[in-house]
């Protein structure tokens, strides 16, 4: 498998931007997800990738070497579309072979190539049907087991299963998580789905308009967002935001009534506090803390949303189980400062990250 | 008054069962969930309570009242479709007035009420607008507006929250919850997403393949589901679900997992309800959130598994254990310290533990 | 590390560039050769008196070149703005009953009932039929002993047997009564393909907020088949300015000059009269003047529609 590269890239269609000064290197075997709301430049992404279009500037590399103005044919990459784009008249084993035999590739080879990753895949015994009388979690498999069949130098998925619905979806992550594991995969995978992009990505890129705003790992982007922008896309139930300001070591929101000191931070100005729904504390109304009122409640089982209203502010608290709250009730928030980021009120920058 | 009845309700496409004789009661100012997978006759239950189907068996009362002669533009209910229906060739106050004007409303009494919803929905600086300029997540509000407008005593939903993005989605969720609070109507509301239902109805009616599954509080459905559908439908990441055998090998009860090993029975509500199963043959289901991962060492029951995948989802770590042909995931808090590959217990607590009957899928011995 | 350098075109869009113009060249000189030289050998023609007596091949036509000469006697032909004015009659009663007509049949058809399929089969049926065969249709239906009389005669009791073709205004129903025959099915077509393009779920929508089948035809339907109306609408007048076969075959223009259209007129003018400059003047004259109309007319839609979107 091969590492992809991409660096000083800038692609616009007429005014349009598409993409913006990329500089993104996927390593050898890595789960690579790029992950950001609709039309943020994610699928041009794959498309320079491929060479299904030239980058204005800079340079794509695959395992090293430049390929910028190869052919999609020289790059040796292989595609899961959002669509799966089976042969709808050919049969499953057809399907798979398709990729091959356009190689010319002998025919002893093509069955033993075809068995393995059906075996993989556990898709033998769908090899005789036609895509029409596979389900939707099945076409899937054939669609990914296509793109296996070759052994491309790494694989590119944009949105593979966004169609399924969420059980199948959950499923099909664990198993390409383990395919991609077992087999020393490099994969290039596009989603829009957060929780999606956590669970299986090594490494994550998030986009915005064409830009790469941070790469890291799942636990860092969700631990360390480096903008509000990040920390508004990752986590659900969302990260709750409180705009203030901060002066002498400490975060004020006047209407909300929140006041949290902040150790070794030195700016001063408009700021934004973000805390996360399953890090703040509900207290009875006899403890210290912030004056709050119950909202709504939404009991989830495992755990129980409970929206409160601080000043004109909903903040949203995720508790374990499913305690009893009363609508309207007075309660007391209790915002641990070591729980606590602190972003730039104008430009949403990090100031400082939560301790913990 | 305007509680809800459904009585025998049954509807057929041709050869197709689409809503097999159902009953619901759905109470005055109650939100109600209609809950399934797609095809499950959740749509099709709510066209008909609206009048754009009509029921082939069975009758829908509204506080009491027969609805079968009345036609669906006097029956006079909100509806809120998933792609919105927003009339595109007008603007967004002409959406909003349709209603009132189509019903012969006074000209200052429209123009009051809807500068009102305007103001309610944050819809004001758009009115003028015409719909092709606006953002998803303002269609969405222009279609409850224009429903809402109208004051009707029932409001009904289908998956309103589908088309928008996550933010906005836990956002209109609290909203939606909050408004009928406000306004006391009664809401039923389809969706195919637990998480919504179980955020913001007061009742679950979970449906599957036209039949309804069970009825009950987001609590009760959750905790005492009725059969493996609800068990596995409810929850995420779903209830775990391990077919095996009971076993009563000299006296002491026990789960007989297959390659995966035995697990002892100690927990007194689970034998009381293993005694009743009617065949050996069950299902042992146990939530992601209540499996505690143990050092093998430990002598409760459960079983020995191996990490075979995890999974850090934000607030919560997923781990994926695995032995022999079973697989179970165990929710557990962020940054929980755990490696792939380590051999552990999966421990079964006492009282979280569920039993099915593994041929009809039905929960034994419920209480 | 990244060097500036020309935007550099992979070989699949080069070549998507480039193959669309060559694949497109021939057609498009045809199309030029096409348009543009009948045209401008009618222009030439109508600026002289040339004519096919004049032994002479048409492109000699500048030794008898006269420039706007033959413009010059368009306005003082009165048998010309006489068949004008007529066919203008007939566009003026045929497309609006047509256009009713056709409304109120999508109508029907936009909903379901038994036998929907046969029905709507033989509703198309008459713009199938050729032109000139149902204009001889027509003819035999109006003679003075035809079926149209006898039924007539059956319904009042008493003998009819009025001379529809004879007659100078009844000539001219008649004529209206086969084109609205013909061609109410095609504006019926294209207004059901609108009226069925309505999303239904905004229909469903307009019923559930209390809209009774008049305002959600007249608030929803309506408003979204302007488009299409404006099309049906110009089509068939652009069409039925152009009436000749049906006509020619009933009436033959006339009785007189009674249902003499443009279009009978230039025949005679050509075949009987032999002026062919003067029929390329006309030809040119009404070119002129309806894209005119067209160009004003669709001017004032647009502003219309610019206005409604403010």
């Amino acid at each position: 498998m091969a590492s992809l590269e991409l660096s000083g890239i800038n692609k616009s269609y007429g005014d349009t931007v598409a993409v913006a000064e990329i500089d993104l290197k996927i390593e050898d075997n890595e789960f690579f997800c790029i992950f950001g709301p609709p039309s943020c430049g994610k699928t041009t992404i794959l498309r320079l990738l491929l060479g299904l279009v030239a980058p204005d500037t800079g340079e794509v590399r695959i395992g090293g070497e430049v390929v910028t103005d190869a052919p999609p044919k020289e790059r040796n990459l292989a595609m899961v579309f959002q669509n799966l784009a089976l042969f709808p008249h050919m049969t499953t084993r057809q399907n798979l072979a398709f990729p091959l035999t356009e190689r010319k590739m002998e025919k002893s080879e093509v069955e033993a190539r075809i068995n393995s990753v059906a075996e993989t895949l556990h898709i033998t015994p769908l090899l005789k049907k036609l895509p029409a009388h596979l389900s939707g979690g099945e076409r899937q498999r054939v669609a990914i087991g296509r793109a296996l069949v070759r052994d491309p130098g790494a694989f590119l998925m944009d949105e593979p299963i966004a169609a399924l619905d969420a059980r199948l979806r959950e499923e099909m992550r664990v198993e390409l998580k383990r395919l991609q594991r077992e087999q020393n995969h490099t994969l290039v995978y596009v989603t829009h789905d957060q929780e999606e992009a956590m669970s299986v990505a090594d490494r994550m890129a998030i986009f915005e308009d064409g830009r790469i705003r941070q790469i890291g790992t799942p636990t860092e982007i969700y631990n360390k967002p480096n903008s509000r922008y990040v920390a508004e896309l990752i986590g659900s139930p969302p990260m709750n935001f409180i705009d203030g300001t901060f002066a002498d070591g400490k975060f004020t929101a006047e209407k909300e009534n929140v006041i949290v000191a902040i150790d070794g931070v030195s700016a001063s100005g408009a700021a934004t506090l973000a805390i996360r729904p399953e890090d703040i504390e509900i207290r009875d109304s006899d403890q210290p803390g912030i004056d709050a009122k119950v909202y709504e409640v939404e009991p989830l089982g495992a755990f129980t949303i409970v929206d409160i209203i601080i000043g004109e502010k909903i903040v949203k608290v995720q508790v374990t189980g499913q305690p009893d709250f009363e609508l309207g009730s007075g309660v007391r928030l209790n915002f641990d400062p070591l729980n606590c980021h602190l972003f730039d009120g104008v430009s949403g920058d990090i100031i400082a990250h939560a301790k913990h | 008054m305007a509680s809800i009845e459904l009585i025998n309700l049954t509807k057929k496409f041709g050869d197709l069962t689409a809503v097999n004789d159902l009953n619901l009661v759905i109470p005055d100012k109650e939100f109600v969930a209609l809950l399934g997978p797609s095809g499950c006759g959740k749509t099709t239950t709510m066209n008909m309570i609206a009048g754009i189907e009509m029921p082939s068996e069975g009758s829908i009362l509204f506080g009491g009242e027969d609805m079968r002669t009345i036609p669906a533009n006097k029956r006079d209910v909100g509806f809120v479709f998933q792609n919105y229906a927003i009339f595109t060739h007008m603007t967004v106050r002409k959406n909003l007035e349709f209603g009132l004007k189509v019903r012969g409303v006074e000209k200052s009494e429209i123009k009051r009420r809807v500068q009102n919803m305007a103001d309610l929905m944050r819809l004001n600086d758009r009115l003028d607008w015409r719909t092709s300029k606006l953002s998803v997540n303002e269609l969405q509000k222009v279609a409850i507006g224009r429903s809402a407008v109208t004051e009707p005593e029932i409001f009904l939903l289908d998956e309103p929250l589908s088309n928008l993005d996550a933010a906005f989605r836990a956002f209109m969720r609290t909203e939606l919850k909050h408004l009928q609070h406000e306004f006391q109507q009664t809401m039923v509301y389809v969706t195919h997403d637990q998480i919504e239902a179980m955020s913001l109805a007061d009742r679950i009616a979970v449906l599957d393949m036209g039949l309804l599954q069970q009825y009950g509080t987001p609590n009760e459905v959750y905790n005492k589901p009725h059969n493996t559908f609800v068990a596995n439908f409810m929850g995420s990441p779903s209830m775990n679900l391990l077919p095996c055998r009971l076993t009563n090998g000299g006296g002491d009860h026990a789960l007989d997992f297959g390659d995966a090993g035995t697990s002892m029975i100690e927990d007194g509500e689970l034998m009381r309800r293993c005694k009743l199963a009617r065949n050996a043959d069950v299902v042992f289901g146990m939530r992601p959130e209540d499996i505690d991962i143990q050092p093998r060492e430990v002598g409760r029951p459960g079983i020995d598994m191996e990490v075979s995948f995890v999974e850090p989802i934000g607030p919560r770590t997923v781990v994926h254990l695995s032995a022999g042909s079973h697989s179970i995931k165990v929710a557990k808090d962020k940054q929980y310290p755990i490696e792939l590959g380590a051999k552990v217990k999966a421990e079964f607590p006492k009282g979280r533990c569920h039993i099915f009957d593994a041929e009809s899928g039905n929960a034994i011995g419920l209480e | 590390m990244t060097k500036k350098k020309k935007p550099v075109l992979t070989t699949l869009e080069r070549e998507g560039k480039t193959l669309g113009l060559y694949m497109t060249l021939p057609a498009q000189l045809l199309l030029l050769f096409i348009v543009a030289f009948p045209l401008c050998m009618q222009l030439y023609v109508s600026l002289s008196w040339w004519g096919p007596l004049d032994g002479v091949k048409w492109y000699y036509a500048y030794e008898s070149l006269n420039w706007f000469g033959n413009y010059g006697e368009i306005f003082s032909d009165a048998k010309f703005w006489g068949s004008l004015g007529r066919t203008f009659l007939i566009v003026a009663v045929v497309v609006p009953v047509e256009f009713l007509l056709g409304l109120g049949l999508a109508m029907l058809f936009a909903d379901k009932f038994p036998g929907k399929r046969v029905f709507y089969s033989i509703m198309l049926m008459p713009m199938m039929i050729v032109p000139a065969v149902a204009g001889y249709m027509f003819f035999m239906l109006f003679q003075s002993s035809g079926p149209i009389n006898d039924i007539l005669s059956a319904i009042s009791g008493t003998k009819v047997d009025t001379v529809w073709l004879a007659d100078p205004d009844l000539a001219m129903i008649s004529v209206m009564i086969a084109d609205i025959w013909q061609w109410t099915p095609l504006m019926f077509l294209i207004l059901l393909a609108g009226m069925v393009g309505v999303p239904e779920d905004q229909i469903k929508a307009a019923t559930l907020l209390g809209a009774n089948a008049w305002h959600r035809f007249w608030r929803i339907v309506l408003p979204r088949m302007k488009t299409v109306m404006i099309i049906a609408l110009v089509i068939r007048s652009v069409e039925c300015f152009k009436i000749f076969d049906i006509l020619y075959v009933m009436t033959g223009g006339g009785p007189g000059v009674a249902t003499k259209s443009i279009s009978v007129y230039i025949l005679d003018l050509t075949f009987k009269d032999l002026e062919w400059s003067y029929v390329a003047a006309i030809g040119l004259f009404i070119l002129v003047a309806l894209s005119l109309i067209a160009v004003v007319g669709i001017y004032y839609m647009q502003a219309a529609q610019k206005k409604a979107e403010a």
